[in-house]
């Protein structure tokens, strides 16, 4: 039974314990008006006023009863270390940032590609300078084409972030939709061959460099 | 080193495969093609034909793994070579590329010059063998 639809002789405040206060013996008074108003009813066979006031009373008295229940159940889940349900204001919470990190995602993505236009564009202006080859122009040509390239093979960054985001976004959705998660915070399904995006400090093992890849393949037979 | 080769970037994100096709179109590789995944990749493979596969580890679908294992169990395709470009970076996980028959590991990220140099060597190796 909601507030609004609360009996009429209900009083307008939560019932207390019988404590003795003047807030209890206010209540007091107000259950002795409903019992005697119910007895009038019963003796009028008014089966209307009877059934409002008896319901009236129940729910009074029902209201402690309800609230020491429910807080039980939530020192009970507290005690069994139960998380507490994801309700659908939550579970708008969680989608709003899964949305919102894809965004990041598709906003760095494009920020790169615009990056990697400015770049070739920058190539095809190179191409048009005029440098005599083994001169000093020629030279510093190419040292910008090198650097170039560098400046190319560092949007990786992009590819990079958005691996890290989309896995947090995959652990966001786990929790969202209450499927498995290990202590750690990885999905199962990150565990297979799938892979697990760059390694993060403090939370992955340090990764092979490229120099100990290199030497782990050479002992290999690569 | 032979220009004219194909080659197939695979990569789940469009930055990354738009970064390995430049970085190609700078050392000369012009001939290349894309795909988002090991799916995509294998069909795009057996379209073919290929002469080498740069492919990312960790995408949707099929990873990378997978398709090199997919690769080398194909008659057709066996003998392709792969070079794997990942962010996975992990000893077990080099070791396991390894053992599937890959012929180069990059890991993200990567300096323009690692990459040259490693096709470079994939090349070589492959003269040599042939």
């Amino acid at each position: 039974m909601s507030r609004s639809q609360r009996p009429h002789d209900l009083p307008a405040t939560d019932p207390a314990p019988a404590t003795g206060t003047a807030h209890s013996r206010g209540s007091r008074q107000q259950v002795r008006r409903l019992l005697r108003a119910a007895l009038l009813s019963l003796e009028e066979e008014d089966q209307g006023a009877w059934r409002a006031h008896v319901d009236a009373l129940i729910y009074w008295r029902s209201q402690p009863l309800v609230q020491g229940l429910a807080r039980l159940a939530g020192e009970l889940a507290r005690a069994f270390g139960e998380q507490p349900h994801a309700g659908a204001a939550t579970d708008e919470v969680l989608q709003e940032a899964c949305t919102r990190l894809s965004h990041v995602v598709e906003v760095s993505e494009r920020a790169s590609h615009d990056t990697l236009d400015r770049i070739e564009q920058c190539r095809a202006l190179l191409s048009l300078l005029p440098a005599q080859p083994g001169s000093a122009a020629a030279d510093a040509l190419a040292s910008l084409r090198a650097h170039l390239s560098e400046m190319t093979a560092a949007q990786g960054y992009q590819d990079l972030t958005g691996q890290i985001i989309l896995r947090v976004v995959d652990i966001v959705r786990s929790v969202q939709t209450g499927h498995e998660i290990t202590a750690g915070g990885q999905h199962l399904s990150l565990r297979d061959s799938r892979g697990h995006g760059p390694a993060v400090a403090g939370l992955d093992p340090a990764p092979v460099s490229q120099d100990a890849a290199n030497h782990l393949l050479s002992s290999l037979g690569l | 080193m032979d220009k004219n080769i194909r080659i197939l970037i695979v990569d789940d994100f469009s930055t990354m495969r738009r970064i390995v096709k430049n970085l190609l179109a700078d050392l000369g590789f012009f001939n290349t093609a894309e795909a988002d995944d090991g799916t995509s990749a294998l069909a795009e493979l057996r379209r073919g034909p290929f002469d080498l596969v740069i492919t990312d580890w960790n995408m949707p679908g099929m990873p990378g793994i997978e398709l090199l294992q997919a690769i080398r169990q194909d008659a057709a395709l066996s003998k392709l070579p792969v070079l794997m470009v990942t962010a996975e970076a992990k000893r077990e996980q080099i070791i396991a590329a390894a053992q599937a028959g890959v012929n180069g590991y990059v890991i993200k990220p990567f300096t323009a010059a690692t990459l040259g140099d490693k096709l470079g060597k994939v090349f070589e190796r492959l003269e040599n063998a042939a």
